[in-house]
């Protein structure tokens, strides 16, 4: 008895808190936990990626092949082929039978070509000419 | 005695010195292999490990000067089936055969008989070209063994239109004839290419290692030629061969100015719309503007009289008599009428066509000068037009082996000397644009993402003077509208030209049945617009050039030129034919 006296530590001194296997185990275990489940939500995250890469790709192609088509059906649409049609049997067209070429030896007259206005605009001689009271009163008016 | 451990040993250390040895080199070994070697073996490794696809990049468009798709690309898929998939449950194939036979417009029961039949392999391709949306549609299905592979084909918006001159592409989208091939390199453009790991089966591993390089996209070419000329010239060449019975033709429409060629047509050939190599005559392929060449007949007598003039030695109003034949290196030569028309004029000997005439003139030229300006003419060599398969044609001259003083007299009206079509038109378009040979060419701009490359006309060299060339288009405006009730004439517009009747040549000689019936005729003369050259070949009612070709210019010109907008000779009021 005395020598497991001798053994056991001072009642005195305070004893150290001791760093226990199971709580080694456990904070092992959840960080091997913490790191499969990390390497699980990456795997996932590159799998997802890579399939919207894999749609985005095929989104593209798809696309580009519309744009394709289109160009192609822009020129069918505007083929020789389809126009005379369209002309012939739409429109009723036929080919001239004669091309008459006229020689017009007048100038053609400058400005812009249509009808004459119905009211000659008042030229400058006339703004500088006197204009009666009651005709500065009805241009002051809607009814002018 | 205790042994003394300390005593050096010669044999301990020969042994120490062989193992450090050794493992010295063990080390030098891992050294190079993982350090000096080691992208060596990183490049075979990846070798092993990765696979490498080609993506074809989009083949660039043909387009018409205006910009008109002649040849585009649109998006197809192949369908390809794998028969291991329904090797042990025959009943998929059925489903297979009904679901795609219904959405390919094709009968289930002889897909399905196909689909069953494995002697042609595993792998086979059922359905090529397949429109792009139902490809996509058939993918969605889910079919077991069915694979479908992207893949592009070209498509002709106008049609058969210049199917000659466009060519074709083959299975692996190469251009195996025409523009397509000759431009092979712009319009392929540089494939991309997909790195991918592979697995021990070759297929790849989705989370593998992938890496894209992208390619280039074709480049569009816009053509020097317009659809519409294009599409009236073969649609009048078919109904003159068809009207003549003759075995073929040519036409060219050209500026003589830049030497752009507007339209070129040439029969026999083939049309892209029912196109099959299989079994195919491969001579419908060439072009034959190009690579066939002829003896151009009298219109090489336009050359003979530029030179004669060029060099000062007559003018329009020079006489000589025509006695009707002519005897020259013990031969006799004779005109095409067998007349003798007596004192004649330069301008009369063209309007006529009279070969003694020609003779007259080849021997006041001599053969030194003679040679050189048909050569100066762009004769005896390629134009370099870039269109491939063009043929240099035949020039035999003085200089040459073989020759004899009678060549000098037959060169002299157009036979003896063979050229192409192209070489014919484009001489005589030096003549009326002012006397400058210009380099024929048919491309007149090449873009892509990179940029725009336009191509200038060329001038090759002078091969007249601009006074010589004046007179000449006088002179050959005298031949077309100088002369009552001339074919190639159009109303409203000043036409000058002339015509050419080749005997055919054959291996003996010449087949005396048998003619080539040329015209090349310009308009208008004050400022040429247009230079055409019609060739029926062997016609079969009647062998004139001005009967048979120069109708056809009559014909097609003036709605060329009033297409082109080209202002009419004529000062007062006409009504056309």
């Amino acid at each position: 008895m005395a020598t497991l006296d001798r053994l056991a530590p001072s009642p005195s001194a305070p004893l150290a808190p001791a760093w226990k296997p199971r709580r080694a185990i456990a904070v092992a275990l959840i960080a091997a936990a913490a790191i499969a489940l990390l390497q699980v939500f990456q795997s996932g995250s590159s799998v997802d990626t890579g399939l919207s890469l894999q749609r985005l790709e095929r989104q593209q192609a798809d696309l580009t092949a519309s744009v394709h088509a289109l160009e192609a059906q822009v020129a069918a649409l505007s083929s020789l082929d389809r126009v005379e049609r369209a002309a012939r049997e739409r429109l009723g067209f036929v080919p001239a039978e004669s091309i008459l070429y006229l020689e017009v030896a007048t100038q053609a007259p400058g400005g812009l070509l249509g009808p004459p206005p119905i009211a000659t605009p008042a030229t400058a001689a006339s703004e500088g000419e006197a204009v009666p009271w009651w005709r500065d009163l009805l241009r002051a008016t809607p009814f002018d | 005695m205790a042994r003394d451990g300390n005593r050096f040993s010669w044999r301990i250390a020969f042994l120490a010195g062989l193992l450090i040895l050794a493992t010295a080199g063990i080390v030098y070994r891992l050294f190079a292999i993982q350090v000096l070697d080691h992208e060596r073996y990183r490049l075979e490794a990846q070798e092993e490990h990765l696979d490498k696809r080609l993506v074809r990049s989009a083949r660039g468009a043909i387009l018409d000067r205006s910009g008109f798709p002649l040849a585009t690309t649109i998006d197809v898929f192949d369908l390809y089936v794998d028969r291991r998939a329904w090797r042990d449950d025959p009943a998929a194939a059925a489903a297979v055969a009904e679901a795609v036979a219904a959405r390919v417009g094709r009968p289930a029961a002889p897909l399905l008989a196909r689909l069953l039949d494995d002697t042609a392999g595993p792998v086979e391709l059922i359905e090529d070209a397949i429109p792009f949306e139902v490809g996509r549609e058939i993918e969605a299905l889910g079919l077991p063994g069915v694979v479908l592979a992207g893949g592009s084909q070209r498509y002709y918006p106008e049609g058969d239109v210049a199917s000659g001159l466009l060519g074709f592409i083959g299975r692996d989208h190469s251009g195996l004839s025409g523009l397509e091939a000759d431009l092979e390199e712009t319009l392929g453009g540089r494939p991309g290419a997909l790195y991918f790991e592979r697995d021990g089966g070759g297929r790849p591993i989705v989370l593998g290692e992938t890496r894209f390089e992208p390619g280039t996209a074709g480049a569009d070419v816009r053509l020097t030629i317009d659809r519409h000329i294009q599409r009236l010239v073969e649609s009048e060449l078919d109904f003159q061969i068809e009207a003549h019975d003759a075995s073929g033709g040519t036409i060219i429409v050209m500026d003589p100015q830049t030497g752009a060629i507007l339209a070129m047509a040439s029969r026999p050939g083939f049309r892209l719309s029912s196109l099959s190599l299989d079994g195919a005559d491969e001579d419908l392929f060439r072009n034959r503007a190009v690579t066939d060449v002829y003896e151009p007949g009298s219109v090489l007598k336009t050359i003979t009289m530029a030179t004669a003039i060029d060099r000062g030695l007559v003018n329009p109003n020079t006489t000589y008599y025509d006695s009707g034949s002519v005897e020259k290196g013990g031969y006799t030569f004779k005109n095409w009428d067998f007349s003798a028309h007596g004192v004649t004029t330069m301008t009369e000997l063209l309007q006529k066509s009279l070969n003694t005439g020609a003779i007259w003139l080849s021997d006041l030229i001599g053969p030194d000068d003679m040679y050189a300006s048909i050569e100066r003419f762009g004769f005896g060599e390629s134009t370099h037009s870039g269109i491939g398969g063009e043929a240099a044609g035949l020039l035999r001259t003085h200089r040459d082996a073989g020759w004899y003083a009678a060549d000098l007299a037959t060169n002299s009206y157009g036979q003896g000397i063979a050229a192409t079509p192209l070489q014919v038109v484009t001489a005589v378009a030096a003549v009326v644009n002012g006397g400058t040979l210009m380099r024929p060419y048919i491309v007149e701009e090449v873009s892509s993402p990179a940029g725009r490359r336009l191509f200038e006309p060329v001038a090759v060299r002078r091969a007249v003077s601009e006074a010589t060339s004046r007179t000449v288009v006088q002179m050959l405006w005298d031949v077309v509208d100088g002369v009552p009730f001339h074919r190639a004439q159009v109303s409203g517009y000043h036409v000058g030209g002339k015509t050419g009747t080749t005997l055919v040549s054959i291996p003996t000689g010449y087949a005396l049945d048998s003619t080539l019936a040329s015209f090349v005729g310009f308009a208008p003369v004050e400022d040429p617009a247009i230079i055409m050259l019609v060739k029926i070949d062997t016609p079969q009612d009647d062998p004139l050039g001005g009967v048979v070709a120069a109708p056809v210019f009559g014909k097609l010109a003036p709605a060329i030129l009033s297409y082109l907008d080209v202002r009419p000779s004529a000062t007062a009021a006409r009504a056309g034919r």
